[in-house]
């Protein structure tokens, strides 16, 4: 179900087609208007930022991604050391102007959502739910062809990171 | 690694492993502060109150575009005390290079060792490797008094031949460098595995 590729032993390369993204993004739009969200963020359990929509003044989204991340994992961790044989699926937390509410996507993504107090928690799990089944469908679907990966990175890739690196590290 | 192909994002994990003081968070602390912050998001560090690492610091940083595509960096660093085994193991979650920190002192050797075996069996649990994955060493606090030659640390850690560079971390000596050839291994070996 994950577009993953594995050609490269375990590590893990996870790669999105264009019509994925543009497809978890129209979700991911569609559910932040149904419950009226401040921000909604379609994560990866490793921490990377993948799609959201919305915005929090101060709020910098790839930190508060990284955090949601990991906050995830470790809650999964306790669960099992404590001998939980359920697969932890989500999280909540309530504010006392926002509460924020997170779901897994499979094992390797997750949903964030930030929404008023007078949204109901029922409705927030409602719809974050359709959402996350639909967005696991369209990872099960074939993501971008070989030969246009590849070119993702050319000969020319390395020595122009190299001097961006210069120019932004001195 | 992540490649968002509708935006042409590639976006890599680099963690700096190593014992607890060994300087990995002055490492970051110093990539942010030589960024320009047009490229660069917040760092942040869950600390204690006496300026331990509890779980990890965090930084991003992007470069322009490259011919369309955009590279992206996130950097980590793991707490090196013993009793955070389980968050380092989640911050290593999907590295795609690692640098290990070591601390050069003579009194440090032990946990130098401690940390380097420690990394393997959280790399081993995961089924991989550090002989497979791109990764760099720094001999940190070169300044001090009591430290071991690097030749010694060599032998002591480096049986995987990596690349390795001394460092100053507290006054910028060596970051940059060990940053810069961890990014060019990491970006080597993406273009190797698509390669395959
Ligand atoms: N003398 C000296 N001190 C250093 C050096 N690098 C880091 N430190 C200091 O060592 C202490 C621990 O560093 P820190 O980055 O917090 O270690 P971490 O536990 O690996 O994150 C801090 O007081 C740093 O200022 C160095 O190269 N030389
Ligand atoms: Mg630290």
């Amino acid at each position: 179900m994950i577009p993953m590729n594995e050609r490269s032993g375990s590590q893990k390369m996870i790669i999105l087609s264009e019509e994925q993204f543009l497809e978890i993004s129209a979700l991911i739009t569609s559910l932040k208007g149904k419950l009226n969200s401040r921000l909604v963020i379609f994560g990866d359990m490793d921490g990377q930022l993948i799609a959201k929509n919305g915005e929090i003044p101060g709020l910098d989204v790839t930190v508060f991604t990284a955090l949601t991340a990991s906050d995830f994992s470790a809650t999964k961790e306790m669960a099992r050391m404590v001998g939980s044989q359920n697969e932890f699926k989500l999280h909540y937390h309530e504010g006392s102007h926002q509460h924020l509410y997170v779901a897994a996507v499979g094992t390797q993504f997750f949903l964030a959502v930030i929404f008023d107090p007078s949204v109901t928690l029922g409705m927030v799990r409602i719809f974050t739910k359709k959402t996350l089944e639909k967005i696991d469908k369209i990872l099960e679907t074939q993501p971008v062809e070989e030969a246009q990966i590849t070119q993702m990175i050319d000969s020319e890739f390395k020595s122009f990171v190299k001097d961006d690196l210069n120019k932004i590290l001195g | 690694m992540f490649i968002n192909w509708a935006k042409r994002e590639i976006s890599v994990k680099i963690v700096y492993y190593g014992p607890g003081l060994s300087g990995k968070t002055t490492n970051l602390e110093y990539i942010y502060s030589k960024i320009d912050p047009s490229y660069r998001g917040e760092i942040v560090s869950l600390k204690t109150k006496d300026d331990r690492t509890i779980f990890f610091d965090f930084m991003q940083f992007e470069l322009g575009s490259i011919r369309g595509k955009k590279p992206h960096f996130r950097l980590y660093t793991v707490p090196g005390q013993r009793f955070y085994a389980s968050s380092r193991k989640i911050i290593l979650s999907g590295a795609d290079g690692i640098v290990f920190v070591a601390d050069s002192q003579r009194n440090r050797l032990r946990e130098n060792l401690d940390s380097m075996l420690d990394l393997e069996q959280n790399l081993i649990a995961e089924g991989r490797s550090m002989a497979d994955l791109p990764f760099v060493l720094q001999y940190n606090k070169r300044d001090l008094d009591q430290i071991l030659a690097v030749g010694l640390l060599q032998k002591k850690l480096n049986f995987l031949n990596a690349p390795y560079y001394e460092a100053v971390a507290n006054r910028g000596i060596g970051v940059v460098e060990t940053l810069k050839m961890t990014i060019q291994l990491v970006i080597e070996d993406i273009e190797r595995k698509l390669r395959a």
